[in-house]
């Protein structure tokens, strides 16, 4: 029925104005997408945008998984910044946040971070893996990693063998780019 | 010809029931024409009451809501050229399919050829050709949506309204379901 609504939108160019609280729904259908809360609108972005770059935190939480940071920005320039977390630091790219000492949340959707990443990322990590749970086309693996014990990965099963075991430490890395530091919760 | 950025457009617009909390707080959105634009939120976080206001059901309590750019706040829901599908939108139960599309056209004056041309098409895109003598009782839930989507675009609006029309249905499932 998604589909299907979506299909004669296309057909017949009508406008359409179509309300839900059904993320999945809304990113399927729609042009754009006005994320509402609290009387205002959070976020008006295609449905790519809102997903891969939410503005807030009340947006990445809403839409989509992800992982979550709180800490304290303590350096930062243009488009990096250091903020310091329970477990240590994380590079992460600047979005709410400006100056020195300010409170954040980072976000980093759970696709974003990999498992020995082939290619350089400029976060570095040690986690320690407390749930696997199979999905038949991905795997679910639940980290204690920077003071973080919920820290949620979904490895494509078209991956190599990984050592995905219960109680194995492995290395996990993202780019600061993909960590976003937003308002705090 | 371009498209009008603002074919719907709300302006700075507030709404309260109680004249004290806000449950929508200054709202400037601009819809194109053609667009498909989802308001996307928890309970309470006033994404319906924006689809009531355009719709007609509710008023703004500050600013201006315009289609096609008039403004529309003294225009009543069936004047606005809107069609609607609301998960308590239900289809009459006793007209049948034929009927229930028939019935925002005559509304309109649209003569009966007219009306049975316009009515073949609108079961046709949701592929209910065939489905003229049904009863809504005859039908699935999904097969009800489709019907109400039918009756919502039989007239050609300019503009249709959604409210939740896949939760109604999962409702529905459920409770045909549970026993």
């Amino acid at each position: 029925m998604q589909y299907e609504i979506k299909h004669i939108h296309e057909s017949i160019g009508v406008t359409v104005v179509y309300v839900t609280h059904d993320q999945g729904e809304a990113l399927t259908m729609s042009n754009r997408i006005a994320v509402f809360n609290d009387g205002k609108v959070q976020q008006l972005s295609s449905p790519d945008q809102l997903y891969e770059k939410p503005v807030n935190s009340f947006v990445a939480e809403f839409i989509g998984e992800n992982n979550t940071f709180a800490g304290e920005v303590y350096d930062i320039s243009k488009d990096m910044c250091k903020v310091k977390v329970n477990g240590g630091e994380i590079l992460a790219n600047p979005i709410s946040v400006k100056t020195k000492g300010e409170k954040t949340t980072v976000s980093i959707r759970p696709e974003r971070a990999l498992i020995n990443p082939k290619s350089s990322m400029d976060n570095n990590h040690k986690g320690k893996i407390e749930e696997v749970i199979y999905h038949g086309d991905h795997t679910r693996v639940r980290l204690s990693l920077l003071g973080n014990s919920d820290f949620i990965l979904k490895v494509p099963n078209s991956s190599e063998n990984l050592d995905i075991k219960l109680g194995n430490t492995i290395n996990i890395g993202w780019n600061s780019q993909d960590a976003r530091a937003l308002d705090p919760k | 010809m371009s498209k009008n950025k603002e074919f719907v457009k709300f302006e700075k617009v507030d709404k309260s029931y109680d004249g004290k909390i806000l449950v929508v707080k200054d709202l400037n959105l601009d819809i194109s024409e053609g667009e498909f634009i989802t308001m996307l939120g928890p309970s309470g976080s006033g994404k319906t009451t924006c689809l009531m206001m355009l719709a007609g059901f509710e008023t703004p309590t500050n600013g201006e809501i315009y289609l096609d750019k008039n403004p529309i706040s003294n225009i009543p829901p069936h004047k606005r050229g809107i069609g609607m599908v609301f998960q308590n939108y239900a289809l009459f139960p006793h007209m049948t399919v034929y009927e229930n599309l028939a019935f925002p056209l005559r509304v309109r004056k649209i003569s009966k050829d007219d009306a049975d041309k316009k009515i073949d098409k609108a079961l046709s895109m949701v592929s209910l050709s065939g489905f003229e003598n049904r009863m809504p009782g005859q039908l699935s839930g999904g097969q009800q949506q489709r019907v109400a989507v039918a009756r919502a675009l039989v007239f050609d609006p300019s503009v249709v309204l959604m409210d939740e029309p896949l939760g109604a249905l999962d409702k529905k499932f459920k409770r045909k379901h549970a026993i």
